[in-house]
């Protein structure tokens, strides 16, 4: 079984024995078509209603932008029990890239927003997950943290990506909220 | 790259594992190809010569590439097969960067198969050799807490019967646990290498096969889903 990062499920069979499947045939009864057809419809105008209320454009929207530094040896103690980090040669502090994610957001607050850094495996970051209950942008558009990344010295690297995204509550002109992502 | 190597004057080290790709388009210099990393890690005074560069991985494996003087060919070489698959990885693409998409890429070599069949035999053994020994902890932890009932009995019992070195077995089993534990612990690190090295070979391995066989990038797609590089060795 494969399930894709896009939403693709795939169920794939190997192997040469035939399916056993006991097929039960459904007593025969009598259908109610009127029922039947009241019953889709009344599923339909819900699915329809649920579909024109997605397509409700966020009144505010919240964008995330980054920006990366140059590799720079770190400036603090970092507790590397293992020797895990990389280091410059005969330093004693390991390297790291300082990151900084920048949020962009029209609105006046966003509420229950988490931010996630995916990283890849042969990296560690200081800081994987940032939670706000409620982060008021009072008048200023940008809000930005700062984070750094270490690269590990025990594994091959595989890929680059390092991957922001963020999800929270937003808030509506006609009341209510949504939940939304970035 | 920068967090994922450095870029080190031109290395000599014996080289047993090489790729050469093969472009339709004019020898050219490998400063362009990585200008960004030349700036980002500061090392444009070690990057003179033209048509060579190395890199090194945090954990000291070199990787250098050679551009053929006379045809757009380049090749990436190793001691260690694993160290290849992220340099070939960034090359392919920044040389469709470089060319705008406007380039025929192909492998001179067969695909290297037999270095993935290689890989996941390794990975499998690890992954089996980890569950043997959860199941012999299962069985060192059945014993253990049957021991220390039976000593607990006697324990309360008014008159209790010898010990017939019930201490000694609760003793030993409690030593087996820890050391199968802790070859475990080994393991897992083991495990979490060779799923690293696995998965390093397939997005090679699939970088290689579109590049060989112009697969568009839909077939591409569906190509990662069926070979994915994914590798999650979680408790099934």
């Amino acid at each position: 079984m494969h399930f894709a990062d896009n939403g693709w499920l795939q169920v794939s069979y190997l192997g040469t024995e035939p399916p056993k499947l006991n097929y039960i045939l459904p007593e025969s009864k009598d259908m109610k078509y009127e029922e039947m057809e009241a019953e889709h419809q009344r599923l339909l105008s819900r699915i329809l209603a649920n579909e024109q209320d997605e397509k409700t454009e966020p009144d505010f929207t919240l964008s995330i932008s980054t920006e990366m530094d140059t590799v720079e040896e770190a400036d603090e103690y970092i507790d590397d029990p293992e020797n895990i980090y990389a280091k410059r040669e005969g330093a004693t502090n390991p390297i790291r890239i300082k990151c900084k994610f920048i949020l962009n957001y029209n609105g006046e607050e966003v509420k229950n927003l988490m931010v996630n850094i995916i990283i890849p495996d042969h990296c560690e970051v200081d800081k994987k997950v940032f939670s706000y209950k409620i982060l008021n942008f009072g008048g200023q558009s940008d809000y930005s943290e700062i984070f750094y990344i270490y690269p590990r010295n025990d594994y091959f690297p595989v890929s680059n990506e390092v991957v922001i995204s963020a999800s929270y509550m937003s808030t509506r002109s006609a009341g209510g909220v949504d939940l939304r992502t970035a | 790259m920068a967090l994922s190597c450095k870029i080190i004057a031109p290395s000599n080290l014996k080289n047993t594992n090489k790729i050469t790709i093969v472009t339709d388009k004019d020898a050219a210099e490998i400063n362009g190809f990585f200008e960004d990393v030349i700036a980002q890690l500061g090392v444009r005074e070690i990057c003179t010569t033209p048509n060579v560069m190395s890199f090194m991985y945090h954990n000291g494996v070199i990787v250098t590439v050679l551009i053929s003087k006379n045809a757009g060919k380049f090749r990436i070489q190793s001691s260690s097969f694993d160290a290849l698959g992220y340099i070939v990885q960034e090359l392919v693409k920044r040389i469709n960067i470089v060319y705008s998409d406007d380039v025929k890429i192909d492998l001179q070599d067969s695909i290297p198969l037999h270095e993935l069949f290689i890989s996941i035999d390794d990975h499998f053994e690890l992954r089996e050799k980890i569950f043997k020994g959860k199941q012999k902890l299962e069985d060192r932890s059945y014993q253990f807490r049957i021991v220390e009932k039976r000593l607990i009995n006697r324990f309360k019992d008014k008159n209790p019967t010898p010990l017939n070195n019930l201490d000694f077995l609760l003793n030993q089993t409690y030593q087996d646990m820890m050391n199968i534990a802790n070859e475990i612990l080994e393991d897992q690190k083991e495990l979490k290498t060779a799923s690293q090295n696995l998965s390093s070979r397939i997005r090679m391995i699939q970088i290689l096969l579109k590049q060989k066989f112009k697969i568009s990038d839909e077939s591409f797609e569906l190509l990662k889903h069926h070979l994915s590089a994914d590798i999650h060795d979680f408790d099934e």
